[in-house]
Parts: structure tokens; sequence; C-alpha cells
């Protein structure tokens, strides 16, 4: 049941963001008929290359056909729980580093915005490091606090906290002079400043910049797991390949997947849920 | 005069930041092993650009990120016309978009070098994909917002066909055109350098990876920085051809970061 509507409400929610309207839950058949090519286009990959691997016209062993690979999925998800491990790992840093992210970027933000001369400095400071990827930052973070987990979380965190910090800045320099100054007069000074003006203030860009932040981080810990680490679903992609286990590849990679469209437009459809006067783009 | 201090604040504060590294290696908070003093890392820059082979290593991110971005906007920008003005294209090509947009390109490297071998190709279309499916989406995203006064306009006056593509179509979107490619450059090359990083022995991420393994602390730097300056280089470089190619466009003017 999951199996046959879970495709169909992540698009349906896609459409609705697109188009900006909300429309009541359709049922699976009057999805189909509405996105026909839309279903059969995955579909028909998917019996090409069933055919091609299983009449040998590609590898199977480097190119299991995927009925194979669902096989193995199901069987891999259901009885090793170590490939949990490798998944919970993966979220677990991926929650970690997000965690990071909005933390220290609202903060780092929040003084930017309030100090005028010093942020100014901190903000063009920050701007060239920003198309630096995080990965190059790996070296100097274990020089510090060596090859260790923490190492791993600060260093995907990198482009996640840039962006949060943008998206903080931009949101409160816009917020209106007046609620500024209204905030004043009655009196909110410090945190309460923050916390009652500044912050509900700049949601309106913090949101969006975590959503890109979110999935800045899936990318940032499945490279970092990749190098440095021996858990997690970028060490099975990683290890899997070495050694030619490919099928785990595939399953990982699948996982993978699964957790973008969840970071993306799961976030979305939960965001409009939440606030749907606020429409939100089809893309972060 | 603005241009001056505009300057000075981009400069400004590096030269602070230098400032406190060199204290902060100075009084031995940093360990100088590993966080050189400037006079060494700028060593590191005269070694590099002289005895070293960083100049090799620039040049092969480049081209490797040239190749894989013209191609990426030459099918992308098609494809995103084709997506937003045909129902058909849009259907059939949707499910692949939507699904690989979100998953992290590194991730598909290892299945890449099955399908192509390792070498050169793997990190081509681990790049060029990046940068496809930003174009795809961000560009496929303003087709579908184009002005329909400019359309009707423009049927009426006779294009059609290709001459509609190419007379009114592509120069209503060539600002968002340039907006996606500035953004797909960057994660272009952020992408290329991991790549690099991961599993190439040559460019840019190489040169850090190996620099960082022998422990040529002075060179990791020198690589570090190198990759910032070519980040926004690239960047400067296409505002520049936009600024030059669509100068009736005034999105460019408040834009600058």
């Amino acid at each position: 049941m999951t199996v046959t509507t879970g495709p169909a409400t992540t698009n349906e929610a896609t459409t609705d963001a697109a188009t900006g309207t909300r429309r009541p839950r359709r049922t699976t058949r009057g999805f189909i008929r509405r996105h026909w090519l839309s279903v059969l286009s995955p579909l028909v990959a998917l019996a090409l290359w069933e055919f091609a691997s299983r009449s040998g016209m590609v590898s199977p062993v480097l190119f299991p056909p995927p009925s194979a690979i669902a096989v193995h999925a199901v069987e891999v998800l259901t009885s090793e729980p170590e490939f949990g491990g490798h998944i919970w790992a993966t979220v677990r840093r991926l929650l970690l580093t997000a965690g990071i992210a909005a933390v220290a970027g609202i903060l780092v933000g929040t003084l930017i915005t309030v100090t005028r001369f010093v942020g100014t400095g901190v903000e063009n400071l920050l701007a060239f490091i920003f198309p630096v990827p995080s990965l190059l930052f790996l070296p100097m973070i274990t020089f510090l606090v060596g090859r260790t987990e923490t190492a791993l979380l600060l260093t995907a965190a990198v482009t996640p906290v840039l962006i949060m910090v943008n998206a903080t800045v931009f949101g409160m320099r816009q917020i209106d002079r007046s609620l500024v100054e209204a905030g004043r007069h009655y009196g909110a000074r410090g945190t309460r400043f923050f916390s009652g003006v500044l912050l509900p203030g700049a949601m309106a860009a913090i949101v969006p910049g975590f959503r890109v932040a979110l999935g800045f981080s899936l990318i940032t810990v499945v490279a970092l797991e990749m190098v440095m680490s021996e858990t997690g679903l970028g060490a099975v992609l990683w290890l899997s390949w070495r050694i030619l286990q490919v099928q785990d590849m595939y399953v990982a990679l699948l996982v993978v997947a699964i957790l973008g469209l969840l970071v993306t437009r799961g976030l979305n459809a939960v965001m409009d849920r939440l606030a749907p006067w606020q429409a939100t783009g089809n893309t972060p | 005069m603005t241009a001056v201090r505009s300057w000075a604040w981009r400069i400004g504060p590096l030269l602070v930041a230098a400032l406190v590294w060199e204290l902060l290696v100075r009084t031995g908070v940093l360990d100088a092993q590993f966080f050189p003093p400037l006079h060494s890392i700028l060593q590191g820059f005269v070694e590099a650009f002289t005895a070293e082979r960083i100049y090799a290593d620039i040049a092969v991110t480049l081209q490797r990120l040239g190749i894989a971005f013209v191609v990426a906007a030459l099918l992308g920008i098609p494809l995103a016309i084709g997506i937003g003005r045909s129902q058909v294209i849009d259907g059939i090509s949707r499910p692949f978009v939507d699904t690989l947009y979100p998953v992290p390109k590194v991730a598909l490297l290892p299945m890449i070098i099955l399908l192509t071998g390792a070498g050169e190709v793997p990190l081509l279309l681990v790049t060029g994909l990046t940068a496809f499916l930003q174009i795809t989406i961000s560009v496929s995203g303003a087709v579908r917002s184009i002005d329909t006064t400019l359309l009707e306009a423009g049927s009426n006056f006779g294009a059609t066909g290709v001459r509609h593509i190419t007379r009114v179509v592509l120069p209503a979107l060539m600002p968002a055109i340039f907006s996606a490619l500035r953004t797909a450059l960057g994660l272009c090359l952020v992408t290329l350098i991991v790549v690099e990083f991961l599993s190439s022995r040559t460019g840019l991420g190489a040169f850090v990876a190996i620099s960082w393994q022998t422990l040529s602390v002075n060179l990791l730097y020198v690589g570090v920085l190198v990759t910032a300056v070519l980040g926004h280089g690239l960047n400067a470089l296409l505002r520049i051809i936009e600024r030059k190619s669509l100068p009736w466009n005034v999105s460019w003017a408040g834009a600058a970061p």
C-alpha cells in the first residue's frame, strides 16, 4: 500500500507547490490518468534496465536487474541490523549537522546584523570562503580535533552554516524599520529584542534557508562519510564499490535518494502544512 | 570612490583575519606545525607557483569544469524550454529530474565509475550532472513564468516554431538563464573539487588531498585559498559576460554580493 501511494503523494505535493494551490487528495487512479507519462517513463526505463541486465547486454554483476536489487533491498533492510545502523548513522549526522548549522548560523547572522562595523567585516570574510567546498576544511579541522566524529560534523557543517548566516542576515535586514522601532519603543532589549523582533521578523528567510542548508548537509555528510568514516551510507557506497558488493551499493544509493527526497520535498510538504500562507517554491 | 571603498571592505577583513591568524600562531594557541605563520604560507604560494605543479592542477580543474559546464548548459537549457513549453516532455522527464535533483551527486560517483571505468569520464559526468539538473530546474521554472503578453505579442507578429523560441522565448529567458548558470557554476566547481579530492590524482581537489596526505601544510592552505579565488573569479566572469550581453537588464546592479 505504502509502496503504491508513496510516489503518488510525493508528486502530488510537487504539483501543488508548483501551482501554488492546494488540491483535495486524489485517488491513485485519478493521479495516473493525469500523470500517466510521468508514471510510464520511469517504468519503461526500469524495464529496459531489467531486460538489458537479464539478457546480458550489460554485465549483470555490475548492473543487477532492478527486481534483484529490490529483493536485495528488502532482504538487507529487514534482516541486517548492520545496514539499519548505517542508515541511522547518516540520519543522525544529518540532523546534528543541520542543527549546528541552524544554531551557529542564526547566532552569527544575528551578531553580524547587530554589530554594523565588525559585522560587515565578518560577513565579507565569510563571503570569501563561501565558494570553497566544505570538504576542503577537513584537513584543518582534523588538525584541531583529530580524525574524530566531531571533525566530520564540524566539516560537514561549514557550508550549511554559511547558508544559514546568509539567510539570517538577509532576513533581519529586510525587517520593516517601523517594526524594529516599535519593538525598541516598547522596551525590547537584548535577548528579548532578538526573540521578539529580530527572529520572528527574519523567519520568512530563515526557514527557506534551512531547507537549502539541510540539502547541503546531506551532500557534505555523504561525501565526508566516503572520505573518512566506516559507518553511514557514504561509507557503504564507497566500501561496497571497492569490494564489488554492488547490490549493497545500489541499496545505499536508493536510501540516499529517498533521504534526499525527504529532505527537500518532504520538508516542503511539512512547511506547506505548517505555514500555508507562505507559498513554497517547487525547489529549494 | 565607492569602488575603492567596496574593495577596501572586501580586502580589509581578509587582512584582519590574517593578522588574527598570525597572532594565534605566534602566541601558540594554534600549533605552528599545522597552522603555519603567514610568511610560510606565502612561501607556500611561491613554491606552488614556481616549483610545484599547481598551474597544471588549476588548468586541469578549469578544463574539466569548462567541458562539464558547457555540455550541461547546452543540454539543460533546451530541455528546460521543452519542459516549460510541452506537457509531454515535462511528463516524461519530470520523474527523473525530480528524483535525481535532491540526490547528492557525489553519491553517484561509485555507480558511474562502475558504468564507465575510473578516469576522466566519471568526474565529468558527476560534475556535469550537477550543473545540468540545476540549470534544467531553474530555467524550466522561469519558462513557465514568462510574461504571456510577450508570448502573445510575439505570435501576433508572426513568430512561430523555431523563430518563436529564438526571438521570443530565449530573449525573455536570458536573465533567468544567467542567474541559473551562476548558481550552477558554483555548484559545479564544488562538486568537481570534491570528486577530485575523492578519486583523482590531478586537479585542485587532488592537490589539497595530496598536500594533506603528505603533510605539506603550506601547500594545503595555498590549495584552499586558490579554490576560493577561483570560485569568485568564475562568478565575476559570468557577471561580466551577463553585463555585456544583456545591457538592458538591471538585475546585476543590485545583486552584487
